[in-house]
């Protein structure tokens, strides 16, 4: 007998149908899995025989032969056990068989019949439902991710008995309820408020014009300054996520495995800090099954690279794609995956190897060459990518002791969403929406400079020695500065202002 | 080309003889051609400089061929020869004690006839080094004088940029041969000298950077100057080398005194203690001393509102950093960024590391 069941693969964010066709004949006793079944798919066997005959259903010894079409795509993962087990209890008449190809089944089995979470659910929910499909079986730790979707029939299932009894009419069972999705409150999420910062109000400034206008930061201070601690605040001060980020951002930790099963949803912005030893793969993404990089777990957040020259240089090169587009591909022998990865860039560095290069505490112990090259390490190229640099102070011991208030985050967030508001309105229709993204025509017909403006950037540039892009940069900042004030035009004060937040030193 | 010069190649590039060597053997044959006069002196030479040197000199006395493949390669590098016999020769480099007989140049020889001053110093050097460095080239070439220094890291480079930065003229004197960069990171400035000044050279072509090169350099710095300006230099510093050659080549010799505390600045005090005259405080006392007027210092006279003139004069007293200057100005953070911004085009205060500023 044959029968066949509705299952979803995954293809990067994106998921694809694959039919498990189940062939049960008589013959050699047998159970072959075909159609590029990788070896996580081929133990689906011993799984799949195990949870039947604990399931107190009947494993005859047969010749079974299963097939995953299309059979010329590799299959990853377990998420194809319950749909296996389901076909084989069809074909060998344990359940009817009709109705079947109804549901998309997904889910990992245990021996003991019990149905595992699987990676990935939400991109493959809703790529089945652009597809047509509206009912899903899933297992039940998914529960609260498949929530999310509206539209779809979702019953999360808890055993393979379960399953059966309901395909088989003899148990009823509900969909799973929709969940309406709500970000989470500000103080529990991210543990940290600008408030908790001493002094530092450049930086903090600085942090907050990056944040309003998706420019990306590097903050340059001696070892013990609060490059890391600012760094952190940066998510607190960004605005919430919408339905539609938390979604795109959820797809891809579900891919790599990373939502947790009570919230389902990532419902704060993203903060990843990957260690200075960083491999080229784990930023980009990649590995055998081209899983998603850091750069792209931080979509819709922050990318913080700490020590920034300490990275391995190429590692480091290959951040300048997805900075410029958002996108990252991955190609791997087995296929070439674009994931989405429009992050935040916030980078810290020390002014030099050991750190305390112009400290007034301490004397600096780096040779000349060695401060050339530790500056070196960070290409023309990427901090041409980087449009605001601020020094973070080194802070003394009074610094510390200060007790007047600081500004809390949440004000700060205020600030940032109105200015984010004025930039959607007016790249309405353009594909982003913030003052970093603009190309060079945007910025001639959305930063018109009046006379003062340009006389003084004209003089920025000769005195500082500044370059095209430089230029380019202090006017795109100055706009934000401009929006942060509410204002439409562009003012001096702003472009100076922007100009205390250029590249210096690094960059020769 | 004339056959002295031929000869200088073909001792210096041929036969691989230092400038003493050359000096002494250049002795023996009086106004006559050596290249010529070789057969009849070489007894002589094999008595006093050895068999070795006179089997490498007539080994190739006659080998016009070679020789002129060596010019060849100096013409298609774009160098240019000036020779002691040369009218180009300074005056100035002749009086020392063994002057280099054959220079290697790129750029306008015509500098090598100018008022020169030598600016020397530490290859690292700190921030106020740097700085006055910066100060004193740019207002002595604004002068008139030639700033002669080494191309080294730190002081040298400073020095040679600030000129360049003012539109001045500078001669870079190197160490190694006259087509090697060395420092290699100063190549983007080499070029720049080369274009707008002078580059000149004992050493010819592919001459590595040997160190004893340096303090041989270091007399050709000082040679061509009027004065030779230390401006910061510490304990062991080769400056402290060039210093003794311009005392040695009767050349007045500057200093710009450093905290007492500095370790980088230890060298020119000490100076300062052995010839307490050297002590100079501004660009007027060389001028002064080299007896040069028309000094042209930038006026500064601008307009500064109430806010600003407090914050100058703060910074005049001790360099702040930015929450000092929020307190001093009571200005929002946006604002202080704007007024800071003007304060530094205006050239007027700079921005130091870790968020602190001075004049």
């Amino acid at each position: 007998m044959l029968a066949v069941i509705k299952s979803y693969g995954l293809e990067g964010i994106d998921g694809y149908p694959i039919d498990i066709e189940v062939d049960v004949q008589g013959g050699v006793p047998g159970f072959d899995i075909v159609g590029l079944a990788g070896t996580s798919v081929k133990e689906a066997r011993n799984r799949v025989r195990s949870a039947i005959k604990n399931s107190s259903y009947d494993f005859m010894p047969r010749k079974v032969t299963v097939n995953l079409a299309p059979a010329d795509t590799e299959k990853e993962g377990s998420a194809f056990d319950l749909p296996i087990a389901v076909g084989f209890l069809a074909a060998t008449e344990q359940i009817p068989s009709e109705g079947l190809t109804d549901y998309i089944i997904i889910g990992e089995l245990s021996l003991d019949g019990g149905i595992r979470r699987v990676n990935g659910i939400l991109p493959l929910l809703i790529s089945a439902l652009q597809r047509g499909y509206k009912r899903f079986i899933v297992p039940y730790d998914n529960a609260k991710e498949a929530s999310y979707i509206v539209g779809a029939k979702v019953f999360a299932m808890k055993t393979l008995c379960d399953v059966c009894s309901f395909l088989s009419g003899i148990m009823d069972a509900k969909p799973v309820e929709y969940s309406k999705y709500e970000s989470s409150p500000a103080a529990d999420k991210y543990g940290i408020d600008m408030a908790d910062i001493k002094g530092q109000s450049a930086a903090k400034r600085a942090l907050e014009i990056a944040v309003a206008g998706g420019h990306n930061i590097l903050l340059c201070g001696p070892p013990g300054a609060g490059k890391t601690m600012l760094a952190k605040c940066v998510p607190t001060i960004m605005p919430d996520m919408t339905f539609g980020e938390a979604i795109e951002t959820t797809k891809i930790h579900s891919v790599a495995g990373r939502t947790d099963g009570e919230r389902g949803m990532i419902t704060s912005r993203p903060f990843r800090a990957p260690h200075h030893t960083a491999s080229l793969f784990s930023l980009i993404g990649g590995g055998a099954h081209s899983k998603p990089g850091e750069v792209s777990l931080a979509h819709n957040g922050v990318l913080f690279l700490d020590e920034m020259p300490e990275y391995n240089k190429k590692t480091l090169e290959t951040l300048r794609q997805p900075l410029e587009d958002g996108t990252v591909t991955v190609t791997r022998v087995t296929r070439t995956v674009e994931y989405p990865a429009s992050f935040m860039l916030v980078a810290s560095m020390n002014p030099c190897p050991c750190g305390h290069d112009g400290s007034r505490f301490k004397e600096c112990t780096c040779s000349p060459i060695a401060k050339m090259k530790y500056k070196a390490r960070i290409s023309g190229p990427l901090l041409d990518r980087i449009d605001i640099y601020v020094d973070v102070d080194g802070v003394d011991y009074s610094e510390l002791r200060v007790s007047a208030p600081a500004e809390t985050s949440a004000d700060i967030k205020k600030r940032v969403e109105a200015a984010r508001e004025i930039q959607r309105e007016r790249f309405k229709g353009k594909g982003f929406y913030t003052n970093s993204r603009m190309t060079n025509a945007q910025i001639k017909k959305y930063c018109a400079l009046d006379a003062a403006s340009e006389k003084l950037l004209e003089t920025a540039f000769t005195r500082f020695k500044l370059s095209a892009r430089g230029l380019t940069r202090i006017i795109k900042t100055a706009r934000t500065i401009a929006d942060l004030r509410g204002a439409i035009d562009i003012q001096a004060n702003d472009i100076a202002e922007a100009i205390q937040y250029r590249v210096r030193g690094v960059e020769s | 080309m004339n056959a002295q010069v031929k000869t200088l190649i073909w001792l210096n590039r041929i036969c691989g003889f230092v400038t003493p060597r050359m000096h002494r053997i250049l002795s023996l044959c009086g106004e006559q051609d050596l290249r010529k006069a070789f057969p009849n002196l070489r007894r002589e030479i094999t008595d006093r400089f050895g068999a070795d040197t006179a089997a490498v000199m007539a080994d190739t006395y006659d080998d016009e061929g070679l020789l002129n493949r060596e010019i060849e390669a100096l013409e298609r590098a774009k160098i240019k020869l000036v020779s002691i016999y040369n009218a180009e020769y300074p005056d100035l480099l002749k009086e020392i004690a063994c002057p280099p007989l054959l220079l290697y140049c790129k750029g306008d020889i015509g500098l090598l006839k100018t008022r020169c001053i030598g600016i020397v110093g530490s290859r690292s050097p700190s921030r106020y080094g740097l700085d006055v460095t910066t100060t004193f080239a740019a207002a002595l070439s604004q002068c008139g004088l030639t700033v002669v220094s080494g191309l080294a890291r730190g002081i040298d480079s400073q020095a040679h940029r600030a000129v360049l930065d003012v539109s001045g003229k500078t001669i870079a004197v190197l160490g190694c041969g006259i087509d090697r960069v060395y420092p290699a990171d100063n190549s983007a400035l080499y070029k720049r000298i080369e274009d707008e000044g002078l580059i000149i050279s004992e050493y010819g072509l592919g001459v590595p950077p040997n160190s004893f090169q340096f303090p041989e350099r270091n007399r050709i710095i000082s040679g061509l100057s009027e004065g030779v300006l230390v401006t910061e230099a510490g304990l062991k510093s080769g400056s402290l080398l060039t210093a003794n050659d311009a005392i040695s080549q009767n050349r007045e010799l500057f200093a710009i005194p450093s905290n007492i505390t500095s370790v980088r600045g230890m060298g020119t005090n000490k100076l300062i203690r052995e010839y307490p005259h050297c002590a100079v405080f501004s660009p007027d006392d060389i001028a002064e001393r080299l007896r040069i007027s028309g000094h042209t210092q930038p006026a500064s006279v601008m307009q500064l509102d109430f806010i600003e003139e407090k914050l100058v004069e703060a910074l005049g007293f001790t360099e702040l950093n930015f929450e000092e200057l929020i307190q001093i100005s009571g200005l929002g953070i946006s604002d202080l960024n704007a007024v800071l911004t003007k304060l530094e085009l205006l050239g007027i205060i700079k921005k130091l590391d870790n968020n602190y500023y001075g004049v």
